[in-house]
């Protein structure tokens, strides 16, 4: 089983708030990898790190080492749009664009140069709808808005953009919180499909959400890592006590 | 239903019917050696419980697994708590089954009346295997609506070992009194008979857990 | 007073209480009919005075031309007629006379424009004639030789120092050309301040020096913009004084803070997770604002950009200071001429001597409110049309 991702003693500080103490994580390729924990315990900040979302945050400071296929992501060298277009990323709150379900679709890989406007686009445009699961739902509608489906099916066309500029890890900030649970369901079937093809790590508030699609979790508490095994491992056996705690709903 | 929680129930289920089927498998042999005489057979009975404590701990095992990971509900959780229990019975029939064989096989090699005591024995170790062998049809039936039909079949073939088992030990009593001398051997006999009656009373605990978990209500232990 | 008694659904001081409530009511809806009322007051001054404008009166004549009136128009009439008759339309007799020589030799009737003193009267209004010329003037309208029709002069002709020939037109195009100047320069350099403020300056105090005075400079009076714009485009650069180039510079100065603050807001109000979507795919902050964020908060940036195009049409002060208020007969076709706006003209009309110029003070306040509102409705029409679903 290969690393995908290895973080080496990262830290992350939001102004004088220590936010996240030396995790060192390596997160295997395809498989899922959950990351659990009470609010406000830096899984999220966490997961923002691995793309650089938190360059965004002009008071985050951030120190260590975040490797990916033997490149330290965070190297002076490295221009930030490559690292989100090999690690993309799906938000809690759907979000498309306001412009049509294609142009949602096509609008960064043609940025991207992935594809020109065409025949190859309309090619790409399919494939990742077919990916995300949405395709049979949408293909009469191309030009209709992207906000005018529902919910899941608005975060299945997230899914069907990010997909679309060819990442190979797909990072998922609590995607189906916002949705209803048949949605949550296609969501997590999808995810499972997904894994296939590429290297999941998913925030979830939801820990039977982690126990049913994960292969690997990470409980996280006040921004450390506590403990990271199999599922199985972690919700039939924890090691820790304070996994165990808020596994089984004495805290958090 | 995610496909890896579909896949683990598919997997259960047929675990377990693979030990149960074991057991019966084993009876089957065990009958085949008193009706023919072919003793060599008891080996082959025994060989088909080998590991069965084994697989019944793997199945165990599993279905924690699949309560921690899947928190199955209604007629999900009342399945996989059926078997977690049906697995106890399965171990339970494999030791008495075990057990008869080691007594019986002793006991062909001496002088008691073995022709009188098949005259019942056998119709009883038929009642048994029938007995479980419908109970584990139970697993694999796919129209649930069967499944209290079936549960009367073990019933009446539970009862029918009651039955015989009486008769036996009615029949042996007197051999003894006839043979003081051969009264261990006797006794014997009729202790692993009463083995047999067990295994069929395991079947019936397997059909009615069945039953709760294919028609619901409450666990009746057997 | 209820009788009901029922102690479960019964509060002792209710009644107390709805008093009051109903006291606050009705003291609010007393302020806002206050308010609605004067409003309406000034609305019905204003239209009662200025509507008359938009009729002037005409005479029949017949004129006999030969030799002598071809040479000398003013001689055409007897004296009483010649102190009703414009002479702004006399002067002009000799122009069509040359393009009409067919006329020579023939009686023509034509309807003549009347001057302002007669006009007045038959406006019924106090006016300097004497009274035979009243009378006489009454008797014409009673045999039907004088008529009121459209005042198409007033929207086509220029001002002028004979009163009834004096019109809005001159300030009318002054106006639009100082507008396209002040929005060619305001709107752009607004427009792209608000995109650095908002999507590009770093979060620090030199930024935030600079919202606070963006901020301080919309209260600034208008008339130091003028001062500004006197000193600084006139002395110092050279730009013609009292031309559309000058006043829509200083006008740009004044509409700068409303335009940048108004799309800043818009900007700000499309919804972070936009932005992040976009970052999340890998686009850069231009592609992000360009594609993304701009087609959404154009909406915002057109109306307050409509807006302060409407507040800026309005400004008299710092476009007096540059000269604006100059007397334009001819309206003007370029930036760089000498013209005047839409206010200026009204402010120069309110001065005037003459009484005919009261009612066109009036007349040119109604055609100035008429374009704001529509300019105002036309934001929000078009920011209704524009609003991008969610």
């Amino acid at each position: 089983m290969n690393v995908k991702i290895k973080t080496t003693n990262l830290n992350l500080w939001y102004a004088q708030n220590h936010a996240l103490h030396d995790i060192n994580l390596g997160l295997y390729e395809n498989k899922i990898t959950a990351l659990i924990g009470a609010s406000g315990c830096g899984k999220s900040t966490f997961l923002r790190c691995l793309n650089r979302m938190n360059d965004l945050v002009s008071s985050a400071i951030i120190k260590g080492t975040v490797v990916i296929d033997d490149k330290n992501i965070y190297d002076k060298d490295i221009d930030v749009v490559t690292v989100r277009k090999r690690i993309g990323m799906v938000f809690q709150q759907p979000n498309p664009f306001p412009k049509s379900i294609y142009e949602n679709v096509s609008y960064a890989p043609i940025k991207h140069g992935i594809v020109k406007k065409g025949k190859g686009c309309d090619e790409l445009v399919e494939k990742s709808l077919i990916g995300a699961g949405i395709w049979e739902e949408v293909k009469d509608k191309l030009n209709a808005p992207g906000t005018s489906l529902s919910g899941g099916q608005q975060q299945r066309l997230c899914i069907a953009r990010t997909i679309a500029v060819q990442p190979d890890v797909i990072l998922m900030d609590e995607p189906t919180s916002a949705l209803d649970p048949i949605s949550t369901e296609k969501i997590e079937a999808l995810m499972l499909e997904l894994k296939k093809k590429y290297t999941i790590i998913t925030v979830t508030h939801n820990m039977q959400q982690a126990a049913r699609v994960a292969d690997y979790t990470a409980f996280f508490h006040l921004g450390k890592l506590i403990e990271y095994d199999e599922t199985e491992t972690i919700f039939v056996n924890p090691k820790e006590k304070k996994t165990e705690d808020y596994i089984t709903g004495r805290f958090g | 239903m995610l496909p890896v929680y579909k896949e683990k129930l598919e997997s259960i289920k047929n675990e377990v019917y693979t030990i149960g089927s074991q057991v019966a498998t084993a009876n089957e042999l065990a009958l085949q050696a008193i009706e023919t005489k072919n003793y060599k057979l008891f080996n082959d009975a025994k060989n088909e419980l080998i590991n069965l404590e084994k697989n019944s701990n793997k199945i165990d095992n599993m279905i924690v697994a699949t309560l921690a990971l899947h928190a199955p509900e209604a007629k999900d959780l009342r399945v996989l708590v059926s078997y977690l229990k049906i697995t106890n019975e399965i171990v339970r029939a494999s030791t008495n089954t075990k057990s008869f064989i080691k007594t019986f096989s002793k006991i062909v090699s001496c002088d008691i009346d073995l022709d009188k005591i098949n005259e019942y024995g056998i119709p009883l170790h038929k009642s048994a295997i029938l007995a479980i062998k419908t109970a584990l049809k139970i697993i694999q039936i796919e129209n649930e609506n069967e499944t209290e039909d079936y549960f009367h079949k073990v019933i009446v073939e539970e009862s029918k070992t009651d039955d015989l088992y009486s008769m036996i030990e009615k029949n042996i009593l007197k051999m003894i009194t006839k043979n003081k001398e051969l009264s261990k051997d006797y006794f014997d006999v009729l202790s692993s008979l009463r083995r047999l009656e067990k295994v069929a009373d395991r079947a019936a605990s397997i059909a009615n857990l069945l039953l709760f978990a294919h028609l619901g209500g409450e666990i009746h232990q057997a | 007073m209820k009788n009901n008694t029922n102690s479960n659904f019964y509060i002792p001081q209710i009644e107390k209480r709805n008093k009051i409530a109903r006291r606050f009511k009705y003291t609010t809806l007393a302020a806002v009919i206050l308010s609605l009322s004067f409003l309406g007051f000034f609305l019905f001054d204003i239209i009662k005075t200025g509507y008359p404008a938009f009729q002037q009166s005409y005479i029949k004549v017949e004129i006999k031309f030969d030799e002598e009136t071809a040479s000398n128009p003013y001689g055409i009439f007897d004296k009483s007629m010649s102190k009703l008759i414009s002479r702004a339309w006399l002067r002009s007799l000799p122009k069509e006379i040359e393009n009409n020589p067919q006329w020579i030799g023939t009686t023509q009737t034509f309807w003549a424009l009347l001057n302002a003193e007669a006009d007045q009267h038959v406006k019924g209004r106090v006016s300097r004639l004497d009274d035979s010329l009243k009378a006489k003037i009454e008797e014409l309208m009673l045999k039907e030789e004088i008529e009121k029709r459209l005042n198409v002069i007033f929207f086509f002709t220029g001002d002028s120092k004979i009163p009834e020939n004096a019109g809005f037109y001159s300030a009318i195009i002054g106006s639009i050309l100082t507008m396209m100047v002040t929005m060619s320069l305001a709107v752009p350099i607004g427009v792209m301040t608000a995109i650095y403020l908002e999507e590009f300056a770093p979060d620090n105090k030199i930024t935030q020096i600079i919202e606070v005075n963006i901020n301080n400079l919309a209260a600034i009076p208008s008339i130091l913009f003028g001062l500004l714009g006197l000193a600084i485009f006139i002395n110092f650069f050279g730009v013609p004084r009292s031309s559309p180039l000058v006043g829509g510079m200083t006008l740009a100065l004044m509409s700068l803070p409303i335009i940048i603050v108004s799309s800043k807001a818009a900007l700000k109000s499309v919804p972070a997770s936009i932005r992040q979507a976009g970052y999340g795919l890998g686009l850069t902050k231009w592609q992000v604002t360009k594609d993304h964020v701009l087609p959404l908060a154009f909406p915002g940036i057109l109306t307050g950009s409509i807006i302060a195009l409407a507040q800026a049409m309005g400004e008299t002060a710092p476009l007096i200071i540059v000269g604006m208020i100059a007397f334009v007969p001819d309206a003007v076709t370029n930036i760089t001429s000498a013209a005047t706006v839409m206010p200026a003209q009204i402010f120069t009309w309110s001065g005037m001597p003459e009484r005919a110029y009261i009612e066109k003070t009036a007349a040119g306040i109604i055609v100035l409110l008429t374009v704001l509102i529509s300019l105002n409705t036309m934001a929000v029409i078009l920011r209704k049309k524009f609003e991008v679903k969610w």
